[in-house]
């Protein structure tokens, strides 16, 4: 549940801007030539977020790691 | 030829793992070494190709509506399509037990070597999800689902067999402790996920 939701924070503030449907990103940033990266509201990205989270939770819990 | 492109079709562009994510926990567990991958592979088209036929002739004489009619002119109007999942569930997951036996009784070391996720192929999401688009779909004949479930079995073959192959490769590379493992899978499976997105909008 809670990974749910760390995963749809970064997507769908990296995809669209947006945080529960309202603008945070200012626009100074958009005219200064930020565009949303569309890439992350596609599903497969999902997956590779989730690599990333386990990549931050194992670096810091070291008796998590295997080998 | 209408069969070829759907057999095609369901390989590459409908594939069940990267177009539609179903099947994910088996194919992420047993994609370790592709000995295991490629029998678990054929375990599960095995089994779509086993229970979709078998599903298709109990939706098209049981379930959809006007279905009943065979039984007398009283049922024509009888729709049980909302029995569709739990009689699919029923009908997949005995077919998983008469396998699972004849697997253990024949093939002993892939049987040691699936351990359970042979029993879970019988809630493997791409065994559901295969009979669910076949009842959605409406295929014309019981050939074409057969074939439709082919098909939708040797993409997911394809897929874990390729998952496996990579993962056996990347033993020799130097990954980051905390990505070993899980994680370097997961992202893996990320990408073959987008260079299968370019599959998406052909049509045949």
């Amino acid at each position: 549940m809670i990974i749910l939701v760390i995963v749809a924070f970064f997507r769908e503030l990296l995809g669209s801007g947006t945080l529960l449907n309202y603008h945070v990103i200012p626009q100074w940033c958009y005219d200064h030539g930020y565009m949303d990266n569309g890439l992350m509201i596609l599903p497969p990205m999902a997956l590779i977020t989730v690599g990333c989270i386990i990549w931050v939770h194992r670096s810091r819990n070291k008796d998590l790691q295997e080998k | 030829m209408e069969n070829l492109n759907l057999f095609v079709k369901s390989i590459f562009i409908d594939n069940m793992v990267f177009a539609y994510f179903l099947g994910m926990c088996s194919y992420l567990a047993v994609s370790k070494n592709v000995k295991t991958a490629f029998g678990l592979g054929i375990a599960v088209t095995f089994m779509l190709v086993v229970t979709i036929p078998l599903n298709y002739i109990l939706n098209k004489y049981v379930l959809e509506p006007g279905a009943l009619a065979w039984l007398g002119d009283g049922y024509k109007d009888v729709d049980l399509s909302f029995l569709g999942l739990i009689l699919f569930i029923a009908v997949i997951a005995s077919a998983t037990q008469l396998v699972e036996m004849t697997v253990e009784k024949f093939a002993p070391a892939l049987y040691n070597s699936l351990g359970i996720f042979l029993p879970l192929i019988a809630v493997n999401c791409a065994i559901l999800g295969g009979a669910l688009f076949m009842q959605q779909r409406e295929f014309a004949s019981c050939w074409t689902a057969t074939v439709y479930a082919a098909g939708s079995g040797i993409g997911w073959l394809l897929a874990i067999v390729g998952l496996a192959a990579i993962r056996e490769k990347i033993a020799y590379s130097n990954i980051p402790p905390a990505l070993r493992g899980v994680g370097i899978t997961f992202i893996i499976t990320g990408l073959m996920g987008i260079a299968f997105m370019s599959f998406m909008g052909i049509k045949l």
